[in-house]
C-alpha cells in the first residue's frame, strides 16, 4: 500500500488521573474508508479531537500526511476536512452563506467551488434558505460539503449517521463510497453502529475503553471457516438428524424449526448433501451463515458493551 | 489578508442575526423618542431670561460655589466648585448666556446618554461572540482549520469594536441630521470648559464628538472585560451582567472609594473619562491624561492577554 495519509503512533491522552486513550495506533490510507468503531464512552471522539487538534495529545504522535498536528498545526490541518459529532453549522445562514463562511476560512476556495459542492450533495435548490429549515439528513450533507470545500486529503467523519433515517444512511454511504474511490482520499468514519459500517468501510478499527483491540478487513474471512455453521433447509428434519448423527458422529447438529445447522468443512458439506438426497431426504437450501461485522465486534470486546 | 477574511465572517454573522436588528431597532427608538421629548420641551426665545436676569441667576449660582469650595470634602468638589465660578465668570464678562433656544446642539448633548445603550449592547455581543460558537458548537468548526486561535478570537473582538464604532456614527449622525431639522441651529455655538480656574472656549460640534468619544472609552474597557469573562468562563450571563452593572454603577463607587483612598485612581473607572482632562480637570489630585492613558493600556492589555492566553490552551470538548 502507499503511504499513510493518517497515522497515529502510541497516541495517549490523560485528563487528570483518568487515562482515556493507551497507546492508540492506526493508520489510515488514500482511497479507503476506515471504519472507527467502539461502544459509546470507548474514547472515539476524544482520539477524533485529538487528531484534528481540538484535544492535547498527553503523549504519542498523530500525523496527517506526514505532518505533526502538535509541531506543525497549520500543515497537518489543511490536509483534514472535519466533522466533530453533529453537523454544526450556522442555523441562522442560509447554506450558500455557510459554505461562504468556511469557503474565507480557506485559501483558493472559488464561487464555482461552492456551486460544485452544493451540487454534489444535493443542495443547490434550498442554497439560499436558512439551515434551521433543514432536515438533519440535509444538515448533515452541507456539513460534508463544508468539510470537503478545501479539497482535503482526509475527511473525518465522528457519528455521520447519527438520527439519520434509512434512506439518508443510504445515500450518505454512496456519497462517502463515491468520493472515496473516485477522488482518492481517505475517509475516517466513527461509529456504534456496526451494520451501517459493514457495508460503507474497507477496513476497521476497534477500540474498547481507550485501547486499540483489533484492526481488520471487513471481508476478512479465513479465520472464521469453521466458526460459523451451514444451515441445511430440509423436509424432515428429524429424519435428516438421525441420519447425519450416525454417519459423522463428530460434528454437532443443531435443529433449529426446518434447518439443520451443522459446523463442518466444505468438503464435507458437499458429501453431506450428497448422503442425505440419497436417503430419499430433500434439500431446499444450504447457507453458510456468515459473520456479522457486529458478531465480530461483539467477539473482539467480549460482548461488553460499554 | 486571512484576519479580514475572518472579520468579514464575523460581520456577517453578526448582521444575520435578529438580535443585532432588535438592537438597532431600540437604539433608533431611543433617538427618535428623545427627539419627541425636547421637541414638546422646547425652549423658546421668548422663555429666555433677559440680559440682567441670566447674569443674576449666576451671581447668586456662584455664592453657592463659593460656599461648596470652602467647605470641600475632597478635591474634586473642591476644583470643580472653583471651575465652574469661573465659566459663570466668563460667561458674565463676555456675555455668553447659559440658556439657549433648543437647537441641534443641545439634542446632541442629551442623546450623549444613549452611548450609555450603545455600551450595553457592545457588551452582549462582547459576551456572546466566543460564548454563542460553544453554545452551538460551531467552534469546532472554526477551530479545525488553517487560522490559528489566536487570528480567530482577535478577529471576533475586532468585530465587536468595529460594531461599537459602527451604532456610535449611526447615533451621531442620526442626531445630528434629525436634530438640524426639528430644532436647527440658533443658539450658541460655543462650548465652555474650565480646568483650574482657566475658561477654553471650543467649537460645540467638535466637543460633542469628543464627548461621544470619550463616553466610549468605558465602554472599550468593559467590554474587553466581558470578552475576557466570557472567553474564560463560558457564561455570556455573568459577563452581561457583571460588565453592564459596572458600566452603570463603576464610576460612582470609584468616585466613593476616592473619598477614601488615593489608590482609587489605579481603578479603571478614575480613568475612563477622559473627557475631565478637557473640561473640569482630574478626578483625584495629581491625575494626568498621560497618566490615565496609560493605566486604560495596562487594563486592555491584561484582559486581552488573559484572553487569548485561556483561549489558546484550552481543550475544546464540546
Amino acid at each position: 500500500m502507499s503511504e499513510p495519509i493518517l497515522s497515529l503512533k502510541k497516541v495517549n491522552k490523560k485528563i487528570g488521573k483518568k487515562h482515556i486513550i493507551k497507546d492508540l495506533s492506526f493508520d489510515v490510507y488514500p482511497g479507503e474508508v476506515f471504519g472507527f468503531l467502539g461502544p459509546n464512552g470507548a474514547g472515539k471522539t476524544t482520539t477524533i479531537r485529538m487528531i484534528v487538534g481540538l484535544t492535547n495529545i498527553t503523549s504519542g504522535e498523530i500525523l496527517v500526511n506526514g505532518n505533526s498536528i502538535s509541531k506543525n498545526y497549520k500543515k497537518a490541518i489543511e490536509n483534514i476536512g472535519a466533522i466533530v459529532e453533529n453537523p454544526e453549522l450556522y442555523p441562522y445562514l442560509s447554506a450558500r452563506k455557510n459554505l461562504i463562511h468556511f469557503a474565507r476560512m480557506s485559501n483558493n476556495v472559488t464561487k464555482e467551488d461552492i456551486q460544485h459542492r452544493l451540487e454534489l450533495v444535493n443542495l443547490e435548490h434550498v442554497k439560499d434558505e436558512k439551515v434551521s429549515r433543514f432536515s438533519l439528513g440535509m444538515k448533515q450533507r452541507l456539513g460534508i460539503a463544508q468539510a470537503m470545500l478545501h479539497n482535503p486529503k482526509i475527511l473525518i467523519l465522528d457519528e455521520p449517521t447519527n438520527g439519520l433515517d434509512p434512506a439518508g444512511i443510504r445515500q450518505m454511504r454512496d456519497y462517502l463510497r463515491k468520493v472515496a474511490k473516485e477522488e482518492g482520499i481517505a475517509i475516517l468514519v466513527s461509529s456504534h453502529v456496526l451494520s451501517e459500517m459493514e457495508l460503507m468501510c474497507d477496513r476497521f478499527a476497534i477500540i474498547q475503553k481507550g485501547e486499540l483491540v483489533q484492526v481488520e478487513d471487513v471481508s476478512n474471512e479465513d479465520q472464521v471457516d469453521l466458526a460459523n455453521p451451514h444451515m441445511i433447509e430440509v423436509n424432515d428434519v428429524e429424519k435428516a438428524k438421525n441420519l447425519l448423527q450416525n454417519e459423522y458422529p463428530d460434528l454437532t447438529i443443531e435443529i433449529q424449526d426446518s434447518i439443520i445447522r451443522v459446523k463442518a468443512t466444505k468438503e464435507q458439506i458437499g458429501s453431506i448433501i450428497t448422503y442425505l438426497t440419497s436417503n430419499e431426504i430433500i434439500v431446499y437450501q444450504v447457507i453458510k451463515e456468515k459473520q456479522t461485522l457486529e458478531d465480530r465486534f461483539l467477539q473482539a470486546t467480549n460482548g461488553e458493551v460499554s | 489578508m486571512l484576519l479580514f477574511r475572518l472579520v468579514q465572517n464575523e460581520w456577517m454573522k453578526l448582521f444575520n442575526r435578529v438580535s443585532t436588528y432588535v438592537m438597532l431597532g431600540i437604539l433608533l427608538l431611543g433617538i427618535v423618542l428623545t427627539a419627541v421629548i425636547i421637541f414638546f420641551n422646547q425652549t423658546d426665545s421668548s422663555d429666555l431670561p433677559g440680559k440682567g436676569d441670566w447674569k443674576q441667576n449666576l451671581a447668586v449660582e456662584n455664592e453657592s460655589y463659593k460656599q461648596q469650595e470652602e467647605e470641600a470634602f475632597n478635591y474634586f468638589t473642591e476644583t470643580y466648585a472653583i471651575n465652574q465660578q469661573a465659566i459663570n465668570n466668563y460667561r458674565i464678562e463676555n456675555d455668553i448666556s447659559p440658556y439657549e433656544e433648543t437647537n441641534v446642539w443641545s439634542y446632541m448633548d442629551t442623546n450623549i446618554l444613549l452611548v450609555q445603550l450603545i455600551g450595553v449592547f457592545v457588551i452582549i455581543v462582547g459576551s456572546s461572540i466566543v460564548a454563542h460558537e460553544f453554545n452551538k458548537g460551531t467552534i469546532k468548526l472554526l477551530l479545525v482549520r488553517s487560522a490559528s486561535r489566536n487570528q480567530i478570537l482577535a478577529s471576533k473582538f475586532i468585530t465587536t469594536l468595529l460594531f461599537g464604532i459602527f451604532l456610535l456614527v449611526v447615533t451621531f449622525i442620526l442626531s445630528f441630521i434629525i436634530g438640524s431639522i426639528l430644532f436647527g441651529f440658533d443658539g450658541s455655538s460655543v462650548h465652555l470648559s474650565a480646568i483650574d480656574g482657566e475658561v477654553t472656549e471650543r467649537s460645540r460640534i467638535l466637543f460633542l464628538g469628543l464627548s461621544y468619544l470619550a463616553s466610549s472609552v468605558s465602554i472599550l474597557m468593559l467590554t474587553a472585560m466581558a470578552f475576557m469573562i466570557s472567553t474564560i468562563f463560558r457564561s455570556e450571563t455573568i459577563a452581561i451582567a457583571l460588565s453592564v452593572m459596572l458600566l452603570f454603577i463603576g464610576s460612582t463607587a470609584t468616585g466613593i472609594l476616592a473619598m477614601f483612598t488615593d489608590w482609587a485612581k489605579y481603578s479603571v473607572f478614575a480613568n475612563t473619562n477622559l473627557e475631565l482632562y478637557f473640561t473640569d480637570g482630574p478626578m483625584i489630585e495629581g491625575m494626568t491624561l498621560g497618566f490615565s492613558i496609560v493605566v486604560l493600556i495596562v487594563y486592555l492589555i491584561l484582559f486581552l492577554f488573559l484572553s487569548f492566553l485561556f483561549f489558546k490552551k484550552r481543550d475544546v470538548s464540546i
